[in-house]
């Protein structure tokens, strides 16, 4: 005998198509953008930090969202990207913009590598002090190496280039970004839905069965950290093209809590969710620049008061949204078949 | 086949295991029984080495399990379920099905990112193997059911489900009827029973439940305070006096 | 020799600091289970309460401060009783954002209020500096220390010997339990989140006069606390003292034989070289894991 009746839940095609049409939306309109906007440089800049913002805030999100783990430094590891990226480009000028980016995501790569290691070891409080001693050494490392650095004046980040085409105007900027993090994305994605990315969620939820089931828990969570990395320093490198400079005071701790805030306010473990809380928390910091003083509180406030109504981020509202109507719906159902009983 | 000798295992002043014999034969069901605390889960725990024992051997065809890290395990034919239910909780049951065929894929990072054919056909054989055991145990309709969202016993299932996923020749099952509705019960021992035959492993099982456990094994082991008080066919099991004194007597 | 404890003499003054921070800290943890991260801005707040009295109110500075100790305990208890039941359950990455959301929150309406021009705080105890053949220590820094052992070794007490400090102890060792044997258990932690931020506020008011007084003063305090907290096993009370001694006596030779240019980062490779050897802390026990 097959165990009680067990109803699935209908509508996954539906959710299917939905997510697919929300794919194509954000897509047409990443693509529309500077052919409307083009000429308010102003607003292509704010496009393109949301872009650079969300593709970190989903690094981040690797971390914290499909891991499990903590980080508090998500901003050095930004600041390595961002860094490396214009060093090499002042160093060869000439540099094919894919081989800057490339540098910039290995180097970093190899800073979450380093930071992945006593994860075996270390989590909770303890794992977020060592990602915090992280996030705040960086900068004051940076600050200190003038030899690479040029110290607190920082280093100007020379246009990207392929070939003879030189990626310096705003919306050039933006589609650089935009191509970029789509691919990001996409690579991102596609890791998820296979062993790699099981297994990163199988550690999440319970060491000691992942172990059971063959994973390799501590080699697992170096993992975790060096493709977290890894996107963070492509997100690094184009942080600092959006900027055109990298300088210490770009990457102080509040950024580290800022992309944390982004995923948990987003929703953890969906990449829609962080796209939308690194748009939201940019959008709440720049929109309030006019009103000297009042960011802090907009950018507090909104954390709160997302985290107080929608405990499970913004991601969470289409499901909170449906198990409403699903339970409106049963209770319907009862009063139906009530009444029809009555008039019996 | 599986050997377990002298065995022991003790946690502070408490000796959970106090030198412990027996074998698993291949192809067949064995079920390893005894009171609460009687130190079932505990021999468990050092087959899938969570517990380093004190003493003993535990060689599984010609591997020395004690030898290996629990990684490792799966990789050597033995595979788990849990008690308290270990599941991914947050996944879809077929995902946490899928986890359990992933040791055997061999694609890394790289070509999984990039969806190499190696990825996709490693993902085509894990979903069939998931299906084939899903199917088996009729959770088909729970596919797509987020593994935290359900009942006691369905989450008893897919856990069993994972680990038979993973392919194992020996199985190691951790009380899975318990929670189960008497009727659940019934249908899960022809199950158990089918699982040496559909999927070519042994079985080593472990119950409260004495209908259960002496129609689906055709040997027992009797624990007592980490000791083995008694073994056989069910039969002369059921009907060994110290058997009836420590444990059935309690009935 | 002389000079290394002429930096021991000179560090203990923020030692004591981080120590009080953390202490408050750790208070909150124990018995809610909760990292407020905002543990920080509400001292901040409470200071520039501080501030207020003694410059708007032109009240003595210690009325003033009887003021702004009662504010940090209405300020502690009001975020318990908005925060706590979205809080309690919730994991420590969402412990953190939402406590950081609350932490940019009260900066900003401070901000607003009262603005981000560095203030001027009197320090408890002026005057030159005790000592003399080339040891000095300041005689605020004294107070500092005084202070510090005085509070540790009166919570000390109080957890161990009161009936309060048993409640306390029994909600902080099992909630569920507590309750079933009927602890009041939200009056003990209400009680903690109110001393807990008090406690923190002690540790700003004594800071401002060094560093003075800005709606953000305390962020980088803040940092070096909790990675004292955790230093001390983040539970443990004796734990988060020496915990803040040690930051700040490290943190100041660091800089005194190494470099002040990389003083921020060689205390975070001190903590986590320590965090590795000892994964729970100087004062933490380990969880004994057990399935």
């Amino acid at each position: 005998m097959s165990p009680a009746s067990r109803t699935v839940p209908g509508g996954r095609a539906a959710a299917r198509i939905a997510q697919w049409a929300m794919v194509g939306a954000v897509v047409v309109i990443g693509v529309l953008f500077p052919q409307v906007y083009g000429q308010d440089f102003y607003a292509v800049t704010i496009a393109t930090e949301c872009i650079v913002y969300a593709l970190i805030t989903i690094s981040l999100n690797l971390l914290v969202g499909y891991g499990g783990q903590i980080s508090l430094g998500q901003a050095g590891l930004v600041a390595i990207g961002g860094y490396a990226g214009a060093y090499i480009l002042e160093k060869v000028p000439s540099l094919p913009f894919p081989v800057e980016l490339a540098f910039a995501a290995v180097l970093t790569t190899i800073a979450g590598l380093i930071l992945g290691l006593p994860t075996g070891r270390l989590r909770g409080h303890y794992l977020a002090v060592v990602t915090l001693g992280l996030g705040v050494a960086i900068p004051q490392i940076a600050l200190n190496l003038t030899s690479i650095t040029n110290g607190r004046t920082g280093l100007i980040v020379n246009p990207a280039s392929i070939g003879s085409l030189a990626l310096a105007s705003p919306v050039a900027i933006y589609y650089m970004c935009f191509v970029v993090t789509c691919l990001s994305v996409i690579a991102i994605h596609s890791l998820l839905k296979t062993r790699t990315g099981r297994a990163f969620m199988a550690v999440r939820d319970s060491e000691q069965a992942a172990a059971a089931m063959g994973i390799n828990v501590q080699r697992t969570k170096i993992t975790l950290f060096a493709v977290s990395a890894f996107f963070a320093g492509i997100g690094g490198d184009l942080f600092g093209h959006l900027q055109n400079l990298v300088a210490p005071g770009a990457f102080p701790f509040s950024l580290s809590l800022f992309f944390l805030a982004a995923v948990i306010v987003g929703g953890s473990a969906s990449l829609p969710g962080s796209v939308i809380g690194a748009i939201l928390l940019v959008l709440a910091d720049t929109q309030t620049t006019s009103l000297p003083g009042f960011e802090p509180v907009v950018v507090g406030g909104v954390v709160v008061l997302v985290l107080l109504i929608i405990p499970g981020g913004l991601a969470a509202v289409p499901a909170t949204l449906m198990r409403l109507r699903s339970r409106q719906g049963r209770r319907r159902a009862r009063t139906g078949s009530l009444a029809s009983g009555a008039g019996d | 086949m599986l050997e377990v000798r002298g065995l022991k295992l003790a946690f502070g002043g408490v000796q959970a295991i106090d030198g412990l014999d027996f074998t698993v034969p291949d192809g067949t069901v064995t079920a390893l029984i005894g009171a609460n605390g009687a130190g079932k889960t505990s021999v468990l725990n050092v087959l899938s080495r969570f517990y380093q024992p004190q003493a003993g051997t535990v060689v599984y065809n010609g591997t020395d399990l004690l030898r290996l890290r629990a990684h490792k395990l799966v990789h050597a034919g033995v595979g788990r379920s849990f008690q308290n239910v270990a599941l991914f909780q947050e996944l879809p049951v077929l995902d946490n099905l899928l986890v359990g065929a992933d040791h055997l894929g061999r694609t890394g990072l790289l070509r999984n990112t990039l969806r190499t054919p190696g990825a996709r056909r490693h993902e085509r054989r894990a979903r069939e193997r998931a299906e084939r055991v899903m199917e088996f145990l009729e959770i088909t309709d729970l596919r797509h059911r987020r593994a935290g969202d359900l009942s006691f016993g369905d989450r008893k299932l897919v856990d069993m489900g994972r680990a038979l996923t993973s392919g194992p020749s020996l199985l190691l099952l951790d009380e899975p009827a318990s929670g189960m509705a008497e009727s659940q019960r019934d249908w899960l021992g022809q199950v158990i029973r089918r699982i040496p035959d559909e999927f070519g492993a042994s079985v080593l099982l472990i119950d409260h439940d004495m209908g259960l456990v002496l129609g689906v094994s055709a040997s027992v082991v009797v624990m007592d305070f980490g000791r083995k008080i008694a073994e056989g066919d069910p039969d002369a099991v059921r009907r060994d006096e110290r058997v009836i004194a420590a444990y059935l007597g309690e009935d | 020799m002389q000079t290394f404890a002429q930096y021991l003499l000179g560090s203990v003054g923020f030692g004591g600091i981080y120590a009080l921070a953390a202490l408050g800290l750790v208070l909150i943890f124990k018995t809610s289970g909760v990292v407020n991260f905002a543990f920080g801005a509400l001292a901040s707040l409470s200071t520039m309460i501080l501030w207020a009295g003694i410059h708007r109110l032109h009240v003595s500075v210690g009325i003033a401060w009887v003021i702004a100790v009662v504010a940090a305990l209405i300020i502690g208890g009001l975020c318990e009783v908005l925060l706590l039941e979205r809080l309690r359950r919730a994991p420590i990455t969402i412990q953190i954002v939402l406590t950081l959301g609350l932490l940019l929150l009260i900066e900003g309406i401070s901000g607003l209020v009262w603005g981000y021009t560095p203030k001027g705080i009197p320090l408890v105890i002026g005057g030159k500096s005790i000592g003399g053949n080339g040891f000095f220590i300041a005689r605020d820094d004294i107070f500092i220390v005084a202070l510090t052992l005085v509070v540790a070794l009166v919570m000390t007490v109080v957890f161990q010997r009161s009936r309060i400090g048993l409640g306390m102890r029994a909600v902080a060792a099992d909630r569920e339990t507590a309750a079933l044997m009927g602890v009041p258990v939200r009056r003990y932690v209400l009680a903690s989140w109110s001393i807990g931020v008090m406690i923190t506020s002690l540790s700003a008011f004594l800071v401002a006069p060094k560093v003075s007084l800005s709606p953000t003063m305390m962020e980088d305090i803040a940092v070096f606390a909790f990675a004292a907290a955790v230093l001390g096993g983040f539970g443990s009370l004796v734990g988060a003292v020496v915990g803040g001694f040690v930051v700040g006596i490290a943190a100041n030779l660091i800089a005194g034989y190494l470099s002040t240019n990389y003083q921020l980062t060689l205390v975070f490779v001190l903590i986590v070289v320590v965090l590795y050897l000892r994964p729970n802390g100087l004062f933490g026990r380990a969880a004994v894991a057990r399935q």
